[in-house]
């Protein structure tokens, strides 16, 4: 067992743009495999708390029952403590009855229009019994300090006069492998790393006006033509999208080889967006931890599976 | 509940919007305006939904 080749790698990341809804970053010398398990685990299985139970007392609203309870499931609350509550499936003092401290967060909502005016039924009307599980915008507003007109809360429903609505909602644990509402993310992807080559000699023998229509048929600005010396550079190498435009370009000049493009196989380049139930940075962090939780679960497997697929693949 | 007293349930009208209890084995009518077309009224009871 001794002289068995190590496949362990070491990588690398570097932050470079990072604020509470997005996040952007390299993840170097590791595979495509490792990229992908990231990116899917932030999307599906970093937890957070959506409401997942709605009691509802009086509905005379012109949205039936079903509807408002959807509506209530799509808020985004604030998650921070997600990763230490406990599941509600697994939760020992409620008997997976979704009702306690440690799995749930429960919220009032009592609306009722009295004026002619159209009564706005927004997340800001949603009370929480939890100051650390509100709704996201709530918390924006509270943050922020100051009243915005335009920033309302989340529009559940809108009351005419006499209509009322009273209901009692549970929020619960959950991942967005369950119910996209409880996807932390709002979008997560990464890119490889272009590698840009351009063949000096050959561009030599371009005329400015070739450059020129060479640097324009990249559809995103990849190339520009430096103004001291006419030479053709690259200006921004990531926003090249694989089209491959410069290449058919280079070739129906009849230069081949002008412009080669490779993607560095073990370089990506990360973006994630926040829905803000989750800040950006910690949604990388809990999902690194998610990530590892799964890879323990292998570690400490009984080694007899190992052994069974051994001589299922060995076939001694 | 008790099923040899049936508790009257309480329709309204489509047409006057007036209560109207009935009993099983009444008309489905009116008892104001002769109207033949009643809405049940919502539950009193909390309804529980999933958020899905």
């Amino acid at each position: 067992m001794e002289d068995t080749v190590s496949y362990q790698r070491l990588p690398k990341v570097r932050i470079r743009e990072m604020r509470d809804d997005f996040m952007k970053f390299e993840l170097r010398e590791t595979d495509a495999s490792m990229a992908n398990a990231l990116r899917r685990v932030m999307i599906a299985e970093v937890p957070t708390v959506a409401i997942d139970l709605v009691e509802i007392s009086v509905n005379s609203s012109v949205l039936n029952d079903e509807f408002i309870a959807h509506r209530l499931g799509l808020i985004p609350l604030t998650s921070d403590n997600a990763m230490e509550m406990r599941f509600s499936r697994d939760c020992d003092s409620c008997d997976g009855d979704g009702q306690c401290e440690y799995c749930s967060v429960e919220f009032h909502l009592s609306a009722k229009c009295e004026s002619d005016q159209t009564l706005d039924v927004t997340s800001a009307d949603l009370h929480s019994v939890d100051h650390r599980v509100v709704p996201v915008d709530v918390q924006k507003a509270f943050d922020s300090d100051g009243y915005d007109p335009n920033q309302r809360g989340i529009l559940i429903v809108k009351l005419r006069r006499g209509q009322e609505l009273k209901l009692r909602a549970i929020a619960r644990k959950g991942i967005g492998k369950d119910h996209a509402k409880w996807s932390p993310a709002a979008t997560v992807t990464f890119m490889y790393e272009p590698q840009i080559h351009i063949n000096e000699e050959l561009m030599e023998t371009l005329t400015f006006e070739e450059k020129e229509s060479l640097v324009d048929s990249s559809p995103t600005k990849v190339f520009s033509i430096d103004p001291d010396t006419q030479q053709v550079v690259v200006m921004d190498a990531e926003a090249y999208t694989y089209d491959e435009e410069v290449i058919k370009k280079a070739e129906s000049m009849g230069k081949p080889g002008l412009v080669e493009i490779y993607a560095k196989e073990d370089s990506f380049i990360f973006t994630v967006e926040s829905t803000g139930a989750i800040k950006a940075p910690q949604l990388v962090i809990n999902a690194i931890k998610v990530l590892q939780q799964k890879l323990d679960a292998v570690r400490l497997q009984d080694d007899n599976n190992f052994n069974e697929l051994d001589a299922h693949l060995g076939g001694s | 509940m008790d099923p040899q007293q049936p508790e009257p349930v309480v329709y309204l009208c489509g047409d006057c919007g007036a209560e109207c209890p009935l009993k099983s084995g009444d008309v489905i009518q009116c008892r104001d305006c002769g109207y033949r077309i009643l809405y049940k009224k919502r539950t009193r009871r909390i309804v529980q939904y999933e958020a899905r």
